[in-house]
């Protein structure tokens, strides 16, 4: 038989095409795959990330009671308020936060934040906002007064 | 130039070019997704900051803005495009602390340390900064972008933001509105011919436009807004009406002291976020400035959000002359609007919200956070372009929550709602009464913490479940759902390994109202159910214990004095008693427990005592064995109901 059977080409062409699709198919697959370890990997990343900083958002919230608590502390002589503040200090410098109070420090962008000028130069003449740093990281930026 | 081949690979970004604010999306595994900054926000202001050969871009450009006013410029999408005898120009001007002048063909530029700018090329820097941000987040290089303009912008400003991109190395694929991508990101282009209204009340401008959308094709109607109104004058409103009250109390000036100054302000910007979800807020900073005999002075008032809704009364107002001028100009009517949509942080507002309800009709979207919808339509809009969104294979969700009634008409979810499908999960549960020989597994579909308010989807019987003590039996029960949303519920038990199952077609199948109104009764009737399940857990867990020492009693209460025994027993019964009454609380159940408890540890301290006694006479490894099963549930149970393990 010489002839060709036709049955015999569409179930040929048949099987090309589901080749085709299976290839396809399993290329999304490995996309997909692909996408899923990604996203394990970021997540990963995100969470070491989120781990560093997990206390800043309670951090964050302290802040203004804290500089609350300073303020008193200038107005009110006492022993015992110093020494709570201290007590405060101790606890979160073991947090990893730090103060930033640059007065008389030259102006520096990536600690403070201008609020108002007094004069041409570049020195802070006051601080009316504290700033601070979590685990290196500024989490709020001094704001200052510079002359 | 920017046609080589190279651009025609990688992600594209969707970019908003704001006045104040920019922000950076892109399609990411089918879905947009806002681009972090390098400072870790989701927006950066729009500002340039010029230092010797530095520039400094964002929020550092802000913070020194006040130090170098001359050489920091902002707002500079004011002048795209723009001669520098416009009329708009002069106006702007007032407003920004650098000076202009007049470039080629009378166009405006900035003059920056003698130096002119374009403002193609300032924009420029901006775009500059949100390609490095996208760069750095994707781990590739990005060299395509979709940038946003405001629809009013005519062919000049347009042209103006696209050489902007240029100049910062992106190939603009395309310039899109900014109503249309806010359109966008509510998939609006995806609803047939409609008429939509977006409201854009940002940083510093409000812009309100008319949009018409047939077979994917926008056309805006009409543009209309206030080019100084935004954000920044209902902050001053706030901190005017701090700095007033406080006069009046105290005769002291804030305004004077720039310490006690920038605290009103931070005090107030915190009153005007949280008076969006709160009805009052309290403004507290004590010592914020000392009286004429030097004694500390304390800031501390309430503001309510009637208070702040009447402060920024006329500024509310102001929006809508507006709006009603691009209706006419779009010859329709304010009912003839179908969608209406929210853009810009001060549309948080819900005052605002209600005014633009009010003027409307109807309830505007609000799902896609103001500040960022913008960008994320630029992003749909990209993707569209590279092909991402065609390509995307959309999992579909589940939209209700997915469980079976356990003892006491409790509903115990195993498929949360929102989860992504296909997936399936699996828990053990076990049987509520002795030899009980059969289970139902009741399928619920809903939110509500009671299994008669949600819909049932389909139950079934497992029989043949050999007979046992109660809370023994292992009944693994399997919910896995399909990609075509299929749901298959199997119930095994593990000893005889004997499966029932049951198929259900539609599972994820509902109306969107279905589901709207499946998860409003929910949160309405939320503390409802949740007490009326406390209640159920409660009496379960009195009858679990009454259960547990009865039984204990049978097999060791010989052990136990008699006087111990009578007092558990006469325990046991009252709280028997009380888990059958029907008006018995919460509390009450609780605390009959606790009780009872207490008194049933006497005996096992007993028990402990004779066991080790008894232990001491006999040789090893003939300890009687204690079953040691913790019967969990109501003795007179249903036959059929299941417990959980």
């Amino acid at each position: 038989m010489t002839k060709k059977d036709p049955k015999k080409k569409t179930i040929n062409k048949e099987i090309v095409e589901l080749q085709q699709q299976l290839g396809e198919s399993l290329e999304r697959e490995k996309r997909i795959l692909a996408d899923y370890q990604n996203l394990v990997k970021r997540n990963q990343e995100e969470r070491v990330k989120f781990l560093q900083l997990a206390n800043q958002g309670l951090i964050e919230t302290i802040l203004s009671p804290l500089e609350h608590l300073s303020l008193a502390a200038e107005q009110i002589e006492d022993q015992g308020l110093d020494m709570v503040i201290r007590d405060f200090w101790q606890v979160l410098e073991e947090a990893g936060v730090e103060e930033i109070y640059p007065k008389g420090e030259k102006f520096n962008l990536e600690t403070m934040e201008v609020v108002d000028k007094e004069g041409e130069g570049q020195t802070v003449a006051k601080v009316v906002k504290r700033g601070y740093r979590l685990n290196g990281l500024v989490i709020q930026h001094a704001k200052v007064i510079v002359k | 130039m920017s046609d080589t081949k190279s651009n025609k690979t990688g992600k594209i970004i969707g970019i908003d070019l704001g006045t104040t604010n920019s922000a950076v999306a892109v399609m990411e595994g089918g879905s947009p997704k806002i681009i972090p900054t390098a400072e870790g926000g989701n927006t950066f202001p729009s500002i340039v900051a010029f230092k010797n050969d530095e520039v400094v871009v964002g929020d550092p450009a802000k913070r020194q803005m006040v130090l170098n006013p001359s050489t920091t410029v902002n707002s500079i999408k004011r002048f795209m495009g723009r001669k520098f005898n416009d009329k708009a120009v002069k106006e702007a001007t007032k407003h920004i602390s650098y000076e202009l002048a007049e470039g080629k063909d009378g166009m405006v530029t900035a003059k920056i340390n003698g130096k002119s700018h374009t403002p193609q090329e300032i924009s420029a820097k901006v775009l500059q900064k949100a390609k490095a941000d996208a760069e750095s987040y994707l781990g590739s290089k990005v060299e395509r972008a979709v940038i946003t303009v405001p629809a009013y912008f005519n062919d000049a400003q347009r042209q103006a933001t696209k050489q902007a991109g240029e100049i910062a190395g992106l190939h603009v694929e395309r310039i899109v509105n900014e109503p249309t991508a806010a359109s966008l990101a509510y998939g609006l282009d995806k609803k047939g011919s409609q008429t939509i209204a977006v409201y854009d009340l940002g940083g510093g401008t409000f812009d309100i436009s008319v949009l018409e959308i047939g077979e994917g094709v926008f056309e805006v109607k009409s543009t209309n807004g206030d080019t100084f109104l935004g954000g920044d004058d209902f902050d001053n409103k706030i901190i005017d009406w701090i700095i007033e009250e406080f006069k009046k109390e105290s005769g002291k000036d804030l305004s004077k002291d720039p310490q006690a100054l920038q605290r009103v302000k931070d005090a107030a910007e915190k009153a005007k976020i949280e008076l969006s979800s709160s009805q009052k807020t309290e403004l507290n900073q004590p010592f914020i400035t000392q009286g004429d005999e030097g004694q500390p002075l304390h800031l501390t008032m309430t503001l309510t959000r009637a208070k702040l809704e009447e402060l920024t009364d006329d500024l509310v107002k102001k929006s809508f002359g507006p709006v009603e001028k691009a209706i006419k100009d779009a010859k329709i009517k304010s009912s003839e609007i179908d969608e209406v949509i929210l853009v810009g942080g001060m549309t948080r507002m819900p005052k605002i919200q209600a005014e633009v309800k009010k003027f409307f009709g109807k309830e505007p979207h609000k799902g896609v956070n103001p500040d960022e919808v913008v960008a994320i339509g630029a992003a749909i809009q990209a993707g569209v372009i590279g092909g991402d969104v065609s390509d995307v294979v959309l999992l579909d969700v589940t939209p209700l929550t997915l469980g079976l009634e356990t003892l006491g008409g409790v509903r115990t979810p195993l498929i949360e709602r929102n989860t992504t499908i296909p997936t399936s999960k699996s828990q053990i549960f076990s049987t509520a009464a002795d030899n009980q020989t059969q289970v139902e597994i009741n399928v619920l579909q809903g939110e509500r913490e009671m299994a008669a308010d949600n819909k049932t989807l389909g139950r079934f019987v497992l029989d043949g479940i050999p007979p046992a003590m109660r809370g023994t039996p292992q009944i693994e029960v399997t919910f896995d759902i399909d990609s075509n949303g299929i749901l298959n519920v199997s119930a095994k038990e593990k000893t005889t390994g004997k499966e029932q199952k049951i198929s259900i077609q539609n599972s994820t199948n509902l109306s969107d109202e279905e589901v709207e109104q499946m998860k409003a009764d929910a949160e309405k009737y939320a503390d409802e159910d949740k007490k009326k399940k406390e209640l159920i857990e409660a009496r379960n867990k009195a009858n679990g214990v009454a259960f547990e020492l009865e039984k204990q009693l049978k097999e060791y209460g010989d052990k136990v004095e008699e006087k111990l025994k009578a007092e558990i027993e006469e325990n046991v019964k009252k709280l028997k008693e009380l888990s059958e009454k029907e008006d018995a609380t919460k509390e009450e159940l609780d605390k009959a427990t606790e009780e009872t408890f207490a008194s049933a540890q006497k005996m096992g301290e007993a028990m402990q005592k004779s066991q080790a006694a008894e232990a001491a006479k006999k040789p090893k490894g003939e300890e009687k064995k204690t079953d040691e099963k913790k019967g969990k549930d109501k003795e007179g149970a249903e036959e059929g109901q299941v417990v959980e393990e």
